[in-house]
């Protein structure tokens, strides 16, 4: 038993020891390039997709971030998805108030939808932002979604600050443009 | 090793590989939780148990009633009921009350040191379950050992913090005597704090 407690006091100061060494060469390199995730702190994955109104003209993300506006917040929907409905809702309200300070896009899933019942969506909605049709599905898959809906808040360096699975509420969209805001 | 937003799906139910690995590993401390308390002779498990479920149903209803306490507009609607859950500081306040309520009761029904430790015991499993299955990734690493992303290399942050827990475990029962009071309990906490503050550098 001694021996093994040994062991054990041996592989602690060996851990401790290497995560210190590991914290020296790190702090020598001074490497500071963040990953492309689509996650929370990372770089949200670029993309090119058409608008649902206009076909013929795109959107680019890293265009979005470019611009003098703080961020851009990426929703990913489909059409008969009832959370979906639910929170389209809160960020149409949200876009009459933030809509000139932040992009809204909403992305469709159009790979599990149709652009015509897309399009009846938005009409029926009342959604006077941007909407884009995914129909490879491709950008859906890069920021693992479904499951649907999917919000995504990304500052204007195009680094994710929130990632919201499910229905959203309009104070929780208040609270993640703040927190956007903080991060830029 | 997973990505946390991936998901999996059984028949129409689907569910984030994050979720299922944080239910997994709610399940095997409750395990542990209660073989450690058996082990102790505790007679008292069985109550201890109970209001270990309701400190979880606690924390579930008000993360699920949050937005609803936040906005009592959604109520015009019941279906919101089903929809919305969550919110700024849900997660926070609905941890928080529920270790409120296990706290007062421990205090009202003097419940044992050993109770506390396997508590402990059981988070640091979770802690471990989670990091072990699901891929976190850190800052650029000089090393070429890491995840490998666009040409880049980083570091495997859930892997050190899997080790470091597996580590802590072990040690905690076989360096601190179980009959020491809190002894165990103190040691897992110091133990979580000085593993975040070793790690935080690479995060």
């Amino acid at each position: 038993m001694l021996y093994i407690k040994r062991v054990v006091i041996l592989l602690i100061i060996l851990t401790v020891s290497l995560f210190l060494w590991m914290d020296q060469q790190q702090k020598r390199m001074n490497l500071g390039s963040v990953a492309t995730i689509p996650q929370p702190g990372y770089t949200a994955p670029n993309f090119q997709l058409n608008k649902i109104s206009y076909p013929m003209e795109t959107i680019t993300l890293s265009d979005l971030t470019l611009t003098e506006k703080n961020g851009v917040i990426l929703y990913f929907w489909t059409s008969w998805c009832p959370f979906c409905s639910a929170s389209m809702e809160a960020l149409q309200h949200s876009f009459q108030t933030y809509g000139d300070e932040i992009h809204f896009v909403g992305i469709n899933v159009t790979k599990q939808d149709s652009i015509s019942e897309a399009t009846k969506f938005l009409e029926k909605h009342q959604i006077h932002f941007e909407n884009v049709m995914d129909i490879e599905g491709t950008v859906s898959g890069s920021y693992y979604v479904p499951p649907i809906p999917a919000t995504i808040f990304i500052n204007s360096e195009g680094i994710i600050t929130h990632r919201k699975v499910g229905a959203i509420t309009v104070i929780e969209i208040e609270q993640s443009i703040a927190q956007m805001k903080r991060g830029n | 090793m997973f990505h946390p937003f991936e998901t999996f799906s059984l028949g129409p139910f689907t569910i984030s590989i994050q979720l299922l690995f944080l239910i997994i590993g709610i399940f095997l401390s409750y395990v542990f939780f209660v073989t450690y308390l058996k082990k102790a002779d505790k007679g008292n498990y069985k109550e201890v148990e109970n209001h270990v479920f309701v400190s979880l149903i606690i924390a579930i209803g008000i993360y699920k009633l949050w937005p609803f306490i936040l906005q009592p507009s959604l109520l015009t609607s019941p279906s919101n009921l089903l929809y919305f859950m969550g919110g700024p500081y849900a997660l926070q306040v609905s941890v928080g009350v529920s270790l409120l309520y296990f706290f007062i009761q421990s205090l009202r029904k003097k419940w044992s040191y050993q109770t506390f430790d396997s508590l402990a015991f059981g988070v640091v499993i979770s802690l471990f379950v989670l990091s072990f299955f699901v891929r976190e990734y850190g800052q650029v690493t000089p090393f070429s050992l890491g995840f490998k992303l666009d040409g880049e290399v980083y570091h495997p942050i859930n892997i050190y913090k899997s080790w470091s827990y597996l580590i802590l475990i072990i040690s905690c029962l076989l360096l601190i005597s179980k009959e020491k009071r809190f002894a165990r309990t103190i040691f897992l906490f110091i133990g979580i704090l000085f593993i975040t503050y070793l790690l935080a550098p690479f995060s």
